[in-house]
């Protein structure tokens, strides 16, 4: 099963983030946004299993999500999910 | 040594502050930069900082800012609420922390509020002063020379009622008195995290209702391809890296604050203060500076008739006792008691002194009053 990246603009929005994943039970971790993914330059990410990802994009809309993204082959492909 | 200091900084910690921030620095590195374990140990530790914080002052976590201490906070505040030639009410008591950055932004400062240990007079000066063209309100919760507590719920009332933003100077009551961002309505509340908070020197907190205007820029370890400082809190205002063993040793320091009942550390600091009056009352060359119980905290300001401040201030230390003389960085406050000239000697408590000490400091003054003729 693949990850799916949800990306933040900062730290503590990611860590804010996370505080409510692990209040639903969603396992997650934080870390660094690959660079393929930081359009701005640096960021953090919240990395959940794909099947949790809709669950997930649920309970971070409106929390600064930047974008979905999974893995594909060598890359990234953006995953659409509605998070505003 | 009995020191009664701990408006200026508590020196005396709770030692599981010490602990977290030797722990700090064997442990932690930079947070929000890397991704290996001490980043992110860091990174957790901040969060829980700013988590343990929030539930303590009525915000969220992302709102509580980490500064190096109030001034700083204070200086964003004003940097965020005032143009230049904007029209400013302060009360009377406020500490350079507000009054130099008003004067270095160019404010049309008003004092309004200007009556020792008589909160219905301050209010009612600051009624008549604050307008809708104000650009803001700064108040202090409590006058760091006089411990007199300001009716600060009342004036923020004032403040939503009109729509003028208000800036709360923290310093002397976080940690002792309740300070709440969401209930207070309060735009900005600065406040150190070396004092009622019993974190090290170097930290403060800056409760933020908005953005505001960041008055550093730098490096935040994210977004770094922007130009300018990223639009979110908190790391709109914390730019370049933080002093992390020391939000280490302020978190512990939250840590012991919620281990004490509601109101604990108010009453303990405001009985040693009046004991010390009640103390010092047979000594006729001593004028306490004290008002009704309800708006006095435990700081205590006093003059000794024909002794400088500074001179009686050394003498205490020469025989154990700490105590701080002079304006206390506060001209204005002494300037609406009448006691510019010369300043105060004052006396500030904190969890750590005891009745014990306050009697020996009565004993230890009364010895030094005798020795010097009065």
């Amino acid at each position: 099963m693949k990850d799916c990246y949800f990306s933040f603009r900062s730290v503590t929005a990611a860590q804010r983030g996370l505080r409510a994943l692990t209040a639903a039970g969603i396992p997650a971790a934080i870390s660094r946004t690959p660079g393929a993914l930081a359009k701005k330059g640096c960021g953090y990410c919240l990395r959940v299993s794909e099947a949790r990802a809709p669950e997930t994009a649920h309970i971070l809309r409106g929390t600064g999500v930047q974008g979905v993204w999974r893995r594909t082959g060598g890359g990234f492909e953006e995953a659409a999910y509605d998070l505003f | 040594m009995i020191y009664f200091d701990a408006a200026a900084t508590t020196w005396q910690k709770p030692p599981q502050v010490r602990r977290a921030v030797a722990r700090a620095m064997e442990r932690l590195a930079s947070p929000g930069r890397g991704g290996y374990r001490q980043a992110r140990e860091a990174e957790q530790m901040m969060y829980d900082c700013r988590l343990a914080a929030a539930a303590l002052f009525g915000c969220e976590p992302e709102q509580a800012v980490f500064t190096m201490n109030a001034t700083h906070g204070l200086n964003i505040a004003v940097k965020s609420l005032v143009r230049r030639g904007g029209r400013v009410v302060i009360s009377g008591f406020e500490h350079n922390a507000v009054v130099r950055p008003l004067h270095a932004a160019g404010a049309r400062t008003v004092a309004a509020g200007r009556a020792l240990f008589d909160p219905d007079a301050v209010l009612d000066a600051f009624d008549r002063a604050i307008t809708r063209d104000t650009d803001a309100v700064i108040c202090t919760h409590v006058s760091n020379v006089f411990g007199f507590i300001l009716p600060v719920e009342e004036i923020a009332g004032l403040c939503r009622a009109r729509g003028v933003p208000l800036i709360v100077d923290a310093s002397q009551s976080a940690g002792i008195l309740p300070v709440s961002l969401r209930g207070l309505g309060a735009r900005f509340i600065a406040m150190p995290g070396h004092k009622g908070l019993y974190g090290p020197q170097g930290t403060g907190l800056l409760l933020c209702a908005e953005p505001g205007e960041p008055l550093l820029s730098g490096g935040t370890g994210t977004q770094s391809r922007l130009a300018e400082m990223p639009g979110e809190l908190p790391e709109r205002h914390e730019a370049g890296t933080p002093n992390v063993c020391g939000i280490a040793g302020l978190r512990a320091g939250l840590d012991f604050l919620h281990t004490c009942e509601p109101g604990e550390l108010a009453a303990h600091e405001r009985a040693l203060c009046r004991h010390v009056i009640r103390l010092l009352q047979p000594e006729k060359a001593v004028t306490c500076f004290s008002g009704p119980p309800a708006c006095q905290s435990g700081v205590l300001s006093l003059r000794i008739r024909g002794l400088d401040g500074e001179e009686a201030a050394e003498l205490l230390a020469n025989s154990g006792v700490a105590v701080r003389a002079g304006l206390h960085c506060a001209p204005l406050a002494h300037e609406s008691a009448g006691t510019l000239d010369g300043g105060t000697v004052r006396l500030s408590f904190s969890a750590f002194n005891s009745r014990r000490e306050t009697e020996i400091f009565a004993e230890t003054l009364s010895g030094l009053l005798r020795m010097n003729g009065r």
